[in-house]
């Protein structure tokens, strides 16, 4: 993208961009060395030690993996809907979604409670899974629908010439054709889901249905938190997610980047 | 064209049906929810203690390896009754019980501490206990307890929502001697000697005293009220009632002591980078100050091992422990009034009157409060000041770091906290509470430029005052 | 086929397509009965949240302390304490600056970055990792690095010492002059990333033989960044723009970490404003609604103004082509 046909400006460019990432580093240099104050890595010792620690971390795949899953179809459907086929008042319909972005999760806290009692999903997974998704899918939504709106409509009528029908149409030509967006949208529900931490504390209160996040908080004191410590637990935290955006991280470009413009 | 029409009529079909069912769902919740006071001001006190049964318990406090230590030695007597114990911290506490509660999935026992009206917010959740102490305790079961710690967990209605499981003191500080030793300084006893104190201690690269006065935790209070104490003993609880100002002249008094406190570098320059906890903890656990003001939860940071590992915990790497002593809080005012401590009961114990397992809850509670052995556990931790009366630690079974030079010191701070005749958060609104962090940063921040007197006048007008326990 | 034409033609007149909101280019391909496509979701999001919405609504008309307390009626008095409030403005205030700052970083910075990545520079990957990790680390777990770092004996200052600015150190956190900087400047930590992923790609998807006409034409590197590059990335900026004005809004862990609002209410956010008020022990959960209810309206509220703003830019207001190719310029 820029000229750097001379050695000097190329030298010039790598420095400047050297420098420009350091400031990136600071903070997750100083988080790595501070949980290794104290006992050094009996830090990281005493969060594996964690009873449980194990089971944190399936119940944090399970609440992802739900999400996700949810997500996935509302989202394909969704989008699928607003970008291509017609419906009545849809500019309404997407709006109306859109605002449901808007609200804070500390005041969706009471009046969740109350409907996941009286939908008997209070002690069941589904009590953060269904809110963690419902919080999602508007933006994900957003970002899809751009990129449908990039595939051509002519691949659409072409396929009911040949025959095909809207459901044919979209699970065997949309579908496949949007899977860069697809492992983008994993990869942000993944994040958002394995790093809630207020939702699974409120709604997943018995001891074998905790998450990742509560992890930290076997280190809080009431008065004297063990901060090394609970910074062990939040690297450990960190990495499953960190691991996930390197191993994906080509397609995730590809599939934001297509839906975020036209 | 059919398919206009019948895409129309899905539309408004279901468009309609996702009105009505968020109204169904608001309504249904609004019913749940509201703020109908139910019946649950019964004057039974439900079945009798039970011997068997499963309890669960919520709290702020205390920490999970303590609370499992205080059931461990529950079920050495009680086998049969199965306890397990939730932590929050302070405010996810608040989230998730008032939803819990009402919703019937709430715990069987929850902490209750008498500060920011939490008797009246709580209290409709939970069983009067009055009926069931005085079944154990006998007829003179309220003079058992500290000094009103019962009243203090009490409604306004005069039900007896919590019963007390441990008091709190504070209003004193807490020296490193170890500091003192090499520098040469005398522990303060008014504000000139603790200019020359901090002379010396700074000299040998330590500082004086740290304090963390920022974000939004009601720690600074404790400060104000320790130096309201010394300007005129009766002024803070009068103003916090409203039967005085905040801006009188005892107020900016204080507020002019802050002031001097920070100019004359008592006070840190870093004082407002975060709260008391994590800064000035980790400034003294670390051995890096002096100085520092806590309250009586720190006496347990004099144990061998508990003082190393929150030296880890602040991170220090193979920590030695140095040798804490309580010491009063310097006559700042110099009016000769010294600086009163003030204390109150820490918190208690709720059964939550819609519990199913009301029989071990209250076996449970009357281990903890009001028997001696949960007592004496109690006492043993040095964290709390036992509630009921007459329970002294058991000194056989702690190690101190410095046991010749600790024990004494902290038995004196035991009789001298028990002897407190100040509340220090029941009679305060959370309101004021804020707004006395508020006017202390105005103070502590070197660009607000408001003067005193503007900022013991704003304080006066934020401030709500208390109407608990005025007659 | 022709058949397909006229019907699909008449119902271009679909009213739907001209008022607000993305307008269908030639509706012609446009099938009906998409309706239950769009419900899961819509259910989904819209029924659980909703639900909330409205009864935070409700809720906003009454003084309430939680739990079993009475609700006592007061009409619109919440809204009315909370347009006296200075500490709302505050927030307000801290909310804009948050989002004008943070968005215009995110664009340059994302920019910036991005078009610098494409070009020849070595361990490219190694940098896209490090602008990317702090996007995906949750806010909570990494507040104590960030204080650490601008606190008075922190980072920062040692740095400023280090290069002999050392007049400029100052308690960071502390001040209420500087608490939103900081808040400002952890956010745009995360951001920048975000922004960047976003703009490396759509840079991608740029056509080089415009780029390839450009550079021939004369252009420099300033040049081209002007006049191609961003116009072609016109939609992601204002989809972010979007985005940065809701986060902005909601705005809670960052600020509540770090500063819990202060000093003094300096940096006060309306998240953390709605978060004091619902769990603080002397809260009124009715104040707590109506500023949600005030956040809704101003969400839905600009990010219309938004919509059509970006569609008035358009050139009839309709988008030309759908296939992947760069605007004309």
């Amino acid at each position: 993208m820029f000229e750097t046909r001379t050695r000097w400006s190329q030298l010039t460019l790598q420095v400047i961009v050297t420098i420009a990432v350091i400031p990136f580093l600071i903070p997750l240099v100083t988080m790595v060395s501070r949980s290794l104050e104290g006992r050094g890595w009996g830090n990281y010792l005493a969060v594996v030690e964690v009873p449980g620690f194990l089971t944190f971390f399936r119940n944090s795949a399970i609440v992802a993996g739900g999400s996700i899953t949810i997500v996935y179809l509302a989202t394909m459907a969704g989008a699928f809907g607003f970008s291509k086929l017609r419906i009545r008042r849809k500019e309404l319909f997407f709006w109306m979604m859109m605002a449901a972005l808007t609200l804070p999760e500390v005041v969706l806290i009471a009046p969740l409670y109350a409907t996941a009692v009286r939908l008997g999903m209070m002690g069941t997974f589904w009590s953060v899974i269904l809110p963690i998704a419902a919080l999602q899918v508007p933006f994900t939504i957003l970002l899809t629908r751009g990129y449908m709106d990039s595939i051509p409509d002519t691949l659409f009528e072409a396929a009911r010439l040949d025959g095909a029908n809207t459901w044919r149409f979209f699970w065997s030509i949309l579908v496949p054709l949007a899977r860069p967006m697809a492992t983008a949208i994993l990869i942000l529900v993944l994040i958002n889901a394995w790093n809630s931490y207020l939702l699974p504390k409120v709604f997943l209160i018995s001891d074998d249905m905790g998450v990742v996040t509560l992890l930290p908080e076997f280190f809080r004191r009431q008065y004297n938190d063990d901060t090394p410590k609970i910074l062990a637990a939040a690297v450990v935290t960190a990495i499953p997610t960190v691991v996930a955006y390197i191993a994906l991280q080509k397609q995730f470009e590809r599939g934001l980047a297509a839906g975020a413009i036209k | 064209m059919t398919h206009l029409g019948m895409g129309a009529l899905r539309t408004r079909k279901a468009a309609a049906l996702a009105a009505v069912a968020a109204a169904s769902l608001a309504l249904a919740a609004c019913s749940g929810g509201g703020g109908s006071t139910d019946e649950t001001t019964s004057a039974t006190t439900g079945p009798s203690a039970a011997e068997s049964g499963e309890v669960s318990w919520w709290g702020w406090t205390p920490d999970t390896p303590v609370a499992e230590r205080y059931i461990a030695e529950f079920n050495k007597e009680y086998p049969d009754i199965k306890v397990t114990y939730r932590n929050f911290e302070n405010v996810d506490f608040r989230n998730a019980l008032a939803p819990a509660l009402d919703s019937g999935e709430g715990p069987d026992v929850f902490d209750l501490s008498p500060a920011g009206g939490s008797p009246d917010t709580w209290g409709p959740y939970a069983l009067d206990l009055a009926p069931f102490a005085e079944e154990v305790l006998g007829a003179d079961w309220e003079s058992k307890f500290g000094a009103n710690y019962v009243r203090q967990l009490s409604d306004s209605e005069g039900r007896v929502v919590s019963l007390a499981l441990g008091g709190m003191a504070a209003g004193f500080v807490w020296i490193n001697q170890d500091i003192f030793d090499e520098a040469g300084a005398e522990v303060p006893t008014d504000y000139d000697s603790w200019v020359a104190a901090c002379d010396k201690i700074t000299a040998i690269g330590k500082k004086c005293f740290t304090m963390g006065a920022g974000g939004e935790d009601t720690f600074p209070t404790e400060m104000f009220h320790s130096v309201a104490n010394s300007v005129d003993p009766a002024f803070f609880l009068k103003a916090a009632v409203g039967d005085a100002r905040w801006d009188d002249p005892e107020g900016i008094a204080t507020l002019e002591i802050f002031k001097m406190l920070k100019d004359d570098g008592i006070i840190a320059d870093n004082v407002l980078d975060a709260g008391q906890y994590p800064l000035a903890n980790e400034e003294f656990m670390k051995g890096e100050a002096a100085m520092v003001q806590m309250g009586f939860w720190y006496t347990q940071y004099s144990g061998a091992e508990s003082c190393l590992s929150a030296m880890e915990s602040a991170g220090v790497s193979n920590p030695e422990c140095f040798v804490q002593l309580p010491a009063e809080f310097p006559d700042v005012a110099g009016n000769g009034n010294g600086s009163e401590y003030f204390g109150e009961v820490d918190y208690g114990l709720a059964i939550n009157a819609d519990s199913a397992n009301i029989g071990p809850a209250k076996t449970f509670i009357q281990w903890m409060t009001m028997s001696e052995a949960g007592q004496q556990n109690v006492a043993n931790a040095l964290d709390l000041l036992p509630s009921l009366g007459g329970v002294a630690p058991n000194w056989d079974n702690i190690t101190l770091v410095d046991q010749e030079v600790q024990q004494p010191a902290i038995e004196q701070l035991i009789d001298d906290s028990n002897a407190t005749t100040q509340s220090r958060q029941w009679q305060t609104s959370e309101d004021t509470l804020d707004a006395i962090v508020l006017a202390i940063q105005q103070v502590f921040d070197p660009t607000i430029n408001m003067s005193i007197e503007d900022i013991a006048a704003q304080l006066q007008e934020s401030s709500v005052p208390s109407t608990v326990g005025v007659e | 086929m022709a058949i397909l034409a006229r019907s699909a033609g008449s119902l271009n007149s679909n009213p739907g397509a001209k008022r607000g909101g993305w307008p269908r280019p030639g509706a012609a391909h446009l099938v009906p009965g998409g309706l239950k496509w769009i419900l899961p979701g819509f259910i989904l999001s819209v029924g659980l949240i909703y639900y909330s919405i409205i009864y935070s609504g409700y809720l906003s008309f009454f003084d309430w302390p939680g739990g079993r307390q009475e609700m006592t009626a007061v009409g619109s008095a919440n809204y009315l304490e909370a347009f006296a409030d200075p500490v709302f403005w505050t927030a307000i205030r801290n909310v804009l600056v948050y989002f004008v700052v943070i968005f215009t970083v995110q664009v340059v910075g994302g920019i910036a970055f991005a078009a610098a990545l494409h070009s020849k520079v070595y361990l490219a990957n190694i940098y896209k990792i490090i602008i990317v990790v702090p996007v995906v680390v949750a806010p909570a777990t990494m507040a104590p690095a960030h204080i650490e770092v601008w606190q008075t004996n922190g980072t920062f200052n040692t740095i400023l010492r280090a290069i002999g600015l050392g007049a400029w150190t100052q308690g960071w956190i502390g001040q209420s002059t500087t608490s939103l900087l900081v808040i400002i400047m952890a956010g745009c930590w995360g951001a920048i990333g975000f922004g960047f992923i976003l703009y490396f790609a759509a840079i991608g998807q740029i056509d080089p033989e415009i780029i390839e006409a450009a550079r021939i034409d004369g252009a420099g590197n300033v040049r081209l960044l002007a006049s191609i590059v961003l116009p072609g990335v016109r939609s992601v900026t204002f989809s972010l723009g979007i985005l940065n004005f809701m986060t902005a809004l909601k705005l809670f862990d960052g600020p509540w970490l770090l500063t819990q609002g202060g000093p003094a209410h300096s940096s006060e956010f309306l998240g953390t404003m709605i978060y004091a008020e619902t769990a603080g022990s002397s809260r009124n959960l009715g104040y707590a609604a109506a500023l949600s209810i005030i956040l809704l309206v101003l969400a839905v509220g600009v990010s219309i103004a938004i919509q059509m703003r970006s569609r008035e830019k358009s050139p009839t207001g309709a988008r030309k082509r759908k296939a992947k190719v760069a605007n004309d310029v």
